[in-house]
């Protein structure tokens, strides 16, 4: 990299008498210099910058494998889910999972359509929700691992699909815990259950960001249908929503981020001040990778533009 | 090897991964480049932060570098107009009285009644001039008088740096001169 550059160097300019003068005085004034510890910001500012990037500074980034894995899980589980509608045999039981699958079933008591109908929202509803966190590759391997496929072509799908209207999420999720609520001791009383299959209610894994949201879904499936089936349970069935409203309010906050935010590239399209804008709400969203490479973009599409002190530390890290 | 190496070629080499060749640089402008950041804005704390924002944005645009110009005429123009910025910006802080504490990095001279020989207090006296003369002058004409006394830069460079005609810059340069001469005139 010793290319000569295309410029024309321009020739040097002699100072006059009364310039030169006064250039001898002004470089006799103090000669201030950076401070070492100035010097050692900047430095290392600049050592980051081209040191190769050690990728996934999210903690649930590093868990791609772990994503990877959970992903073709829950496809084992849907996979089971649908061969057990089809009249297949359901596959393996994941220990640890069977006395809390009884006791979703165990809650609705109901016949087979309400059935069908649940597991139609959850396959929606998870649909929905997981598309954006699952990536490609992922969702490819996940398919490969699991022949039937939850994308919303799949006829078995749509064998199924007879959807009723998603609750409204304020009235909507359930807690986790209360589709436990089921004792071991409900689950001993009815031996048939045991010898039913886990697939329909099996609660699909998934991957590991998505999951708390996808179970309260299906809880809250069960509790609508369960709270049309048993006027009784009504009571208890808002007590468990408003235990979940916290949970319900946090996914949403969640959800609107990632909403919200169109991909950092497009900020390039804002005003500078609406960019700087749209920089700190992705800041105080978390969303800390994007609003670097977006002030990264800015400051070179605006190298005249000043960036606010609170922003800056988004260029040092 | 660096030490040889045009300011051009060492901002190549570190838009390529080369650390080293950064430090390089940095080590050839720093000092002049804060004399001129400070001088500018005559506050330690605000040089400081202009400062390392000068270098982050080379630091940030170092794959979009192109060497069709010098390096230094780069910097510059990036230090210079963060600098005109801060002006903006904040014009009551930057042009606040000369007794402000934080000038005292920039007019660090010993007091009229210390007692130094009579030809060191001259020199003193007339440095001490010289730095209020040059605050005294409008923004324009002190960026443009402090890269040709500082830098000895041509008046095309300048030009380039301050984003204005050459001349401009002669015009600037010869008031700031004149206005400079008599301000130090005993």
């Amino acid at each position: 990299m010793s290319a000569r550059p295309p410029f024309e160097p321009l020739p040097p300019e002699p100072m006059e008498s009364d310039e030169a003068a006064l250039a001898s005085a002004y470089r006799k004034l103090p000669a201030a210099e950076p401070s070492p510890q100035l010097d050692a910001r900047i430095l290392a500012q600049a050592r980051t910058a081209v040191a190769p990037k050690r990728r996934q500074r999210r903690p649930w980034f590093l868990g791609a494998g772990f994503g990877a894995a959970a992903a073709a899980v829950m496809a084992a589980g849907v996979a089971w889910q649908l061969g057990w509608i089809g009249g297949i045999p359901g596959a393996v039981m994941v220990p640890g999972t069977s006395q809390r699958s009884d006791a979703r079933m165990q809650t609705p008591k109901d016949d087979e359509a309400p059935m069908e109908e649940r597991i139609d929202i959850e396959f929606v509803r998870e649909e929905r929700e997981l598309k954006p966190a699952r990536p490609s590759a992922d969702a490819a391997a996940a398919s490969a691992a699991a022949p039937p496929p939850i994308a919303p072509e799949s006829p078995q799908l749509h064998k199924v699909a007879a959807p009723p209207p998603p609750p409204a999420p304020a009235s909507a999720p359930a807690p986790v815990n209360a589709a436990e609520a089921s004792t071991p001791a409900d689950v001993a009383a009815d031996p048939q259950r045991d010898s039913t299959p886990r697939g329909l209610s099996m609660p699909a894994p998934e991957p590991f960001p998505a999951q708390p949201r996808s179970s309260a879904d299906q809880h809250e499936a069960e509790a609508t249908l369960g709270a049309a089936a048993n006027a009784a349970s009504a009571q208890g069935q808002r007590a468990r929503e408003q235990d979940a409203a916290g949970l319900g309010l946090e996914q949403g906050r969640l959800a609107k981020q990632r909403a919200v935010f169109p991909p950092w590239a497009e900020d390039e399209r804002l005003a500078p001040a609406q960019w700087l804008e749209r920089i700190r709400d992705r800041v105080d969203n978390g969303d800390r990778q994007d609003a670097e490479f977006s002030l990264r973009r800015f400051v070179q599409v605006h190298p005249q533009h000043a960036v606010p002190r609170e922003l800056r530390r988004l260029l040092v890290e | 090897m660096t030490g040889e190496r045009t300011d051009e070629d060492l901002m190549l080499a570190y838009a390529d991964g080369d650390a080293r060749a950064f430090e390089a640089l940095y080590q050839r402008h720093r000092g002049p480049l804060y004399r001129f950041v400070l001088r500018g804005l005559s506050q330690r704390a605000l040089a400081d932060e202009c400062f390392q924002d000068v270098w982050s944005r080379v630091i940030v645009a170092r794959e979009r570098y192109r060497p069709e110009a010098r390096f230094s005429t780069w910097l510059y123009q990036i230090a210079h107009n963060l600098i005109i910025d801060q002006y903006r910006r904040a014009r009551p802080e930057v042009s606040a009285s000369n007794d402000d504490d934080d000038d005292a990095a920039v007019r660090d001279f010993p007091d009229d009644d210390a007692e130094e020989p009579e030809r060191q207090l001259s020199e003193f006296e007339e440095r001490r001039r010289l730095q209020l003369a040059l605050d005294e002058l409008p923004e324009d004409q002190r960026l443009a008088i402090q890269l040709r006394l500082e830098q000895e830069l041509p008046l095309e460079e300048i030009a380039r740096i301050t984003g204005v005609g050459r001349e401009t810059v002669k015009s600037r340069l010869r008031y700031a001169l004149d206005k400079l001469k008599s301000r130090l005139r005993p």
